[in-house]
Parts: C-alpha cells; structure tokens; sequence
C-alpha cells in the first residue's frame, strides 16, 4: 500500500504581495505515517497544506501522492484522496445541517442517496458524533464543529488527513476527546499545530518549519527536548516534558 | 448590541422550532407554501372595508398555532415588530374617510375607521401565517421547495448559504459592536470616522471566509453544481390539509356562514 | 424601507412578484453562463455580511440620531449588478421569512423596490458612469453617495406608487409622495455616506476587491435595457390583466366559483338551484362582509352589521377548535 506516500520536492510558493511563505522545501512521507508540522506563526504551515491540495499552486517544485504530480490535471482525482479540515471550522461547515454537510462531499462524487447515506452515518461514527446529525451548525460546540469537519473529510473515504491546528480553541475535555480519536485513524495524517503535548501524542514524527522550509526532521520525542532548535522557532517544550532533563 | 442579540435569538428560536415533529411539521414543505401563499393572496383580495371577512380568516393561524404547539406569545413579538409602517399609513384612513358607515351601539363609525382595522388585521393575519410557515418547515425544506417550485437553483443555494453565515456574521457583529463600546461608553451608535474601518474590516474578514468557504467546497468535489438531498415525499395527510385547507379558505372567502346567518335571521 | 403585504392588492403584489421572479430568472441564469463557480459562497457570506451590518447603528454626526445601511448598493459594488440582485433577494426573503420586514406576498415589491432599484439601475446608470473605471477616492465617494441616494428616492416612489395602485389606504398620492420622498433623501445620505465610507476603506485596503466587479465582465448597455424592459413588460402584463380581472367581476374569485360550479347555467332548474339562487339574491342586497362601498347604500347606515358578526364567529369557532386541539393534545401526552 506505498501508494500513499507523499513526496516534496523543492516547493516554493511566493504570495501575489512578495511575501515568500514556502521556500525550498522537501520532504518524503511513507503510508501510515503520523507528522507534526510545528513551527512559530508565519513559519508557512498554512501554505504548506494548501499546496498539498491545491488550493494554492506552487511556482516551483513538485508534489507526489502515491505516484500522481498535483497539478490542475490531476487535482480531482487527488482531493478524493486527501481530506483536510481548516483551522476554522465554520469556514468547512457550509450548510445548515450536520447530516448536510457530511453528505456533501458525497453527493458531489455522485453516489447514490443509500450510499451517501451510508458514507455519513458511518463517517459520523467515526468521530462519536451520529447524535449531532440532524443539529444545525450554530448548535454546536467547538469540540462538535471540529468532529464534524473532521466527518466531512471522512465521508469520501480519504486515504490521507490533513489538519489545520485541530485543537486549537478546544476545551481540555474535547480536546482529550479529539486526541483519542485521531488516535485510532490509521490514516496517512499531517497534523499542523502549536499544541506539542497533542503532537507528543498523536504524532511518531516531527517536522519543524521556519521561514518556508524543513529546519528539523526526526523523532518527536527526540524534536520535543531540542531546547534550542525550540528556542530557535519560537516554540517551547510540550508541558508535560518541562521540568525534565533529556 | 441588544439588537443583533435579539435578532439572533428570533432567528435561532424559529430555526429550532422548526425541527420539532408535530402534525404540522411533518406535512409536506411544498404544499404548506403553496397554501400559505394562497392564504396571503386571499387575505389581501379582501377589500377595505371587509373587516368582518379578515376577522374571519384569522381562524387559518390560529388552528395552524395549536396544531404546531407554538407558542402565541412568540408569533405575537414578531408581529408586532412588522406593524409601524403599516400603521403608519393606514392612520391616515380615518383622517380621510370621515363618512359614517355604521353605528355600533348607537356611535356613528366612519368608513376611515373601519378600513384602519382591516389593514391591521390583514397586516398580522399575513405576516403571522409567514412566520407560521417558517416555524413549521424550515429554511431547508422551503428551499426545497422552492426548487420543486422550479425556482432558480442558484437562488436557492444563495439562500441557504446566506441564511447558514448569518449567526456567524451575527456573533461577528455582535462583538465588534461590544468591543467599540467598551472603549467608547456612552455612545449610541458608531461615530462617523470610524464607520469605514469599522465595517470595512468585517467584510473584508467576510471577503476571505467567502473564498475559504469557496476552498472548502472544492475539496470535497465541489464542481458548480449543487447538489441538495431527495426530495420530501408528499404522503395522503399533505394532500388531506391542502383539501381542508382549501376548501376552509373557500367557506370563508365565500362568506358562507355570513350568508347562513343572513339566511336565518 | 420594507412594503408590508397589508398594503397591497393582489393585483399589485402579483404583478411585482412577476417583475422580481423574472429579474431573478434573468439574472439566475446571466450568471450561470458567466460566473465562476468562486462567486457563490462569496454571495452567500456578501449575504449574510449585509444581513449582520444592517443590525449596526451609525451615529449621524450633529444630529443624535443613528442610521444603518441598507445593503442593495453596497452588494453590487461588491459582487456585480446580477450577483449584488440575487444577493439582495435572497437577505429580503430570509428577512420575510424570519423577521417578518415585508412579507410573502409584498416580497417582490421590496425585491424590487431595494434591489432592482439599486442593482440594474443605480450601480450600471450611475456608479459606474461616475467611475468609469478611473478609481479615486473622490469619485468612490460621489458615486456610493449618489447612486445609493438615487436608488433610495426610486424606492421610496415605487412604494408610493404600489400603495397607489392597490387603493388600501386613503393617503392622497402627493401628500403620500411628500412625506416619503424627503425622508428617503435624508436616510439615503446617510447610507450612501456609510456605504461611500466602506468602499473606500476596502479600495484602500485591498483595491482588487472593489475594482474586481468592474474589470470581470462589464454590462453591456443592451443587457440593461432588457432587463428593464422586460421588468416593466412583466409589470405591466400580470398587473393589467389582474386588475382587469378584479374589476370585470368585483370579486372575481366567486364569479369563479359559481362559473365553474355552473350555478349560473343551471338556474331554475331544480329546488337545489333555486335554493342558491335566493343565497345570492339574498347577498346582492346585504353585503357578504363589510359594508358595501358601491352603489345605493355608500356611507349610509343601512348596512348590517352581519358580515363582522360573521368573520367574528368564524375567528371564535377556530380558537375553540384551537384550544380542543391543544386540549387534546395534552391528554396524549
């Protein structure tokens, strides 16, 4: 199942205003594989997963997914691939219900009404959150929204997941809830955050960016006690490694 | 900020209510606004000076209100929040039309009067049977409607996504308002030379959610075509209100139990 | 300001749905051929960002008192004329729906008295002939200003004329006219101040936004002009024929009924008929509800007071439904 690996090469994106978010970056990601991509404010994490689904399309450089090139070409057939939830989740949640929402992205692939139905019951499930299903979008709490566009990438069956600072806004409780159950996806995930304890948790792998490109490539364990490779990218240590020596 | 506040919990509380399951609810969205419209057609075919034929129709709300469990007090605030502008020019009538009509209890009423009447009553028969209709369907199944009424699809989604990022927009403005009070107590509304920057930096933040809405879309296969659900299915009791319906606005559109009293006295 | 069912007349109310629902039709379809697909959610949230700034009270420098916007004018600087009309459709129905500002019926006048007004008229015939595409503060200003002033004063006179036509309301049409217009203009400085106040913020900001519209897919004149045209056609036709049908037959719909019942042919005929037939002899001379306007008994007191007895038992019996209902309901439950 190597086929979904996900390669970088060389990616530069400059915005339309000169400001160069990506530069020169590479990496090589192999299937099931769980990545943090950490790194201070404007370091270029956003873009970063914009490119990787082409939302923004790079100036130099290329993405491999399994063995496709993104470009516009193969792009439809590469976002049934990757799902990716925002950082704010009312952005991802457009229509008025839950039930609507996750069958969205079903429906536009065409599926019949069992099937769609199927895809968001299941998808639902998957997130502990079918007893959301019929509520509107202003019902819900923080937690819910982010399980909720969580199921809206589900439901067209991804093999990749890509996230935007999942936790961020969360209460401790949702966001406990949240951890266990990225846990169990066995999808290919990237994870962009400043929640490290999440990353320590969630994620066997580390990336930190600064300045649009790979500063540090490794182990989290071993990435998260680098007191002055964190120092440097304006991150700190996950709490619950403060206080300890390496 | 008691204002958009209030518009929010209006808003909510009709959304909510619309999810409840009683008889009402259940019928079919399409024909409950077919018969809502021909209601309001039917109110306002009334002319000026038939109160008694408006005072009559008021019997299509008022069972509409039991059978939906709503409460009358909620109709009652939003109905009331609709009357000024018809007043307003309705007042006018018994200025004008100062011809006694009738005598009631040996008082001599002008025609102004009693036309005055029959356009408050209208104005409240009208918009209470909208919001009845509102209450007991929802925006997504009147949108549905609406397509099955053959209106045009991209008006219909246009609805859905406006109505969808009003709460959100709502809570936006919700707390600009309130941090341009804190920092500015005292003040009514938003002083001249900040109305630019004030507003302008909410939509231009609208402006960008639009395209990631726009980005959201696509990634999950977004192609320009909207595609909504299955239709609602039209069971024996929709069509079963529409006859009663129908027929009830008929008995009093025809003013048969007018023409019974008359016949017996 | 929003037209309230109560004011109009069927005749009317109908002939504006068909101007508002052809406008739509129209402008539906203009940007299914030409619009990219990007354009919808930003509608939507254009939308609900009119909706939410509507709630905002705007101090009136040296008057104490406070104005808002109103919406039409600043859509379609955003969005483009057909865009900015649908947009403003759709705030307009949902405000119909949920708060009750308009109603149902009195939708399409307000569709098109506050979009129709400002999107196919002010924006192509003013804004954008102020600017004709030399972007500059000033003239961003004088043309929010002026084109949203304008559009406010055809409003307010369309209301006017509407209220006219459906005859509800006693108020003479000048004196009507006189007190709507100037109220209009002050409200509309005000709105067109505030509106002139974000465009240019916005043009500072992030020009490509405000110049956008423009630049994509100009109007073209003759596109305007049928939009028009057919507006004032679809107008025409439906609210002709309406109020044609309402006064050929005074109430049309019960010269309806009894036509296709065929009481009418069948006169005489048999006890059953003749029955219906002193039925409406009998309601030739009272009347069925209010209290005859035309003909011998105008003004006079010698109408009864049955019909309003009539509506009144009606009102009584549905509350006693109502409550037998809800009693009933209860007791299930």
């Amino acid at each position: 199942m190597s086929h979904h690996k996900i390669d970088i090469k060389d990616l530069d994106y400059m915005y339309p205003d000169g400001k160069k978010a990506v530069n020169g970056f590479s990496i090589n990601i192999t299937h099931g594989e769980s990545v943090a991509l950490v790194g201070a404010n404007g370091a270029g994490k956003s873009t970063l997963l914009s490119l990787m689904v082409g939302i923004l399309m790079p100036q130099k450089g290329e993405i491999i997914i399994g063995d496709t090139h993104l470009s516009k070409e193969t792009l439809p057939l590469l976002r049934q691939k990757i799902g990716m939830t925002f950082q704010n989740a009312d952005d991802q949640l457009f229509m008025n219900s839950v039930y609507e929402d996750v069958a969205f992205g079903p429906r536009n692939y065409k599926l019949n009404e069992e099937e769609v139905d199927a895809r968001v019951i299941g998808a639902l499930k998957k997130v502990d959150a079918l007893h959301l299903k019929d509520r509107p979008p202003y019902k819900l709490s923080g937690g819910e929204k982010r399980a909720v566009s969580i199921a809206t990438a589900l439901s067209l069956d991804p093999d990749i997941l890509l996230m935007d600072e999942p936790t961020a806004a969360l209460d401790p409780k949702s966001r406990r809830r949240l951890i266990g159950i990225l846990k169990e996806f066995a999808h290919t995930k990237i994870i962009a955050t400043h929640d490290l304890d999440m990353a320590l948790d969630v994620c066997d792998r580390t990336i930190v960016m600064n300045q649009g490109t790979v500063v540090a490539d490794g182990r989290t364990k071993d990435i998260m006690v680098n007191d002055e490779l964190l120092e440097k990218c304006s991150l700190e240590r996950p709490l619950i490694l403060q206080g300890q020596n390496n | 900020m008691s204002n958009i506040t209030g518009a929010l919990y209006k808003i909510r509380y009709l959304d909510e209510f619309s999810r409840k399951k009683t008889l009402m609810h259940r019928l079919s969205p399409t024909i409950k606004l077919i018969v809502t419209l021909i209601y309001i057609l039917l109110v306002v075919s009334f002319g000026k000076y038939q109160l008694g034929g408006v005072i009559a129709m008021s019997a299509y709300p008022l069972i509409m209100l039991s059978l939906a469990e709503m409460p009358a007090k909620e109709l009652i605030k939003r109905v009331v929040v609709a009357m000024p502008f018809v007043m307003g020019v309705g007042i006018f009538n018994p200025v004008f039309d100062r011809d006694i009509m009738t005598y009631f209890l040996g008082i001599g009423i002008s025609g102004g009067w009693i036309s005055f009447l029959t356009l408050i009553v209208k104005g409240v028969l009208t918009v209470s049977s909208a919001i009845i209709l509102v209450g007991t369907t929802g925006i997504e199944n009147i949108a549905h409607s609406m397509r099955i009424l053959k209106m045009p699809k991209i008006f219909v989604v246009l609805i859905l996504l406006t109505y969808r990022y009003i709460s959100v927009l709502m809570e936006e403005a919700a707390s600009i308002w309130t941090a341009y009070k804190l920092r500015a107590p005292g003040q009514k509304g938003i002083r001249h030379d900040v109305w630019g920057p004030l507003l302008g930096q909410l939509l231009l933040r609208t402006y960008d959610r639009g395209i990631r809405v726009y980005d959201a879309m696509i990634l999950r296969g977004f192609d320009g075509d909207f595609r909504m659900g299955t239709a609602f299915v039209t069971g024996i009791g929709s069509y079963l209100f529409l006859l009663i319906a129908l027929a009830g606005f008929l008995i009093i559109r025809l003013s048969v139990i007018t023409m019974i009293l008359d016949l017996l006295i | 300001m929003h037209m309230a069912d109560a004011l109009l007349s069927p005749a009317v109310g109908g002939a504006m749905w068909a101007a508002a629902s052809g406008g739509a039709a129209y402008s539906a379809n203009k940007l299914k051929t030409d619009l990219d697909d990007r354009k919808i959610p930003l509608m939507g949230v254009m939308g609900a960002f009119v909706f939410a700034s509507q709630m905002i009270n705007f101090t009136i420098p040296a008057t104490g008192s406070s104005g808002h916007i109103g919406g039409g004018m600043l859509l379609a600087i955003l969005l483009g004329g057909h865009a900015g009309f649908l947009t403003m459709a759709s705030v307009l129905l949902i405000q119909a729906l949920f708060f009750a500002d308009g109603g149902l019926l009195a939708l399409g006048a307000n569709i098109f008295n506050l979009g129709f007004f400002t999107c196919y008229v002010a924006y192509p015939l003013i804004y954008k002939k102020i600017i004709s595409n030399k972007y500059t503060r000033g003239r961003l200003i004088a043309a929010s200003v002026i084109s949203v002033v304008v559009a406010l004063q055809l409003g307010a006179f369309s209301v006017v004329l509407q209220t006219f036509f459906s005859g509800k309301t006693e108020l003479p049409f000048t004196s009507f006219l006189l007190l709507m217009q100037p109220i209009h203009l002050a409200i509309g400085l005000v709105e067109g101040l505030i509106t002139a106040a974000v465009v240019s913020f916005v043009w500072n900001a992030r020009p490509e936004i405000i110049t956008h519209a423009n630049e994509r897919k100009p109007l073209k004149n003759i596109d305007i002009r049928k939009v028009i045209v057919g507006v004032l056609i679809a107008t025409v036709v439906v609210g002709g024929f309406l109020s044609w049908f309402a006064s050929e037959n005074p109430d049309g719909l019960e010269w309806a009924i009894f036509n296709t019942t065929g009481t009418e042919e069948l006169e005489g005929s048999n006890p059953v008929n003749e029955f219906f037939a002193r039925i409406q002899e009998k309601t030739a001379f009272l009347p069925d509800y209010g209290f005859k306007e035309t003909s011998e008994g105008a003004g006079n007191s010698g109408t009864s007071f049955s019909g309003v007895t009539g509506g009144i038992i009606t009102m009584v019996l549905a509350l006693g439904v109502g409550k037998l209902i809800s009693v009933f309901k209860r007791i299930k439950s």
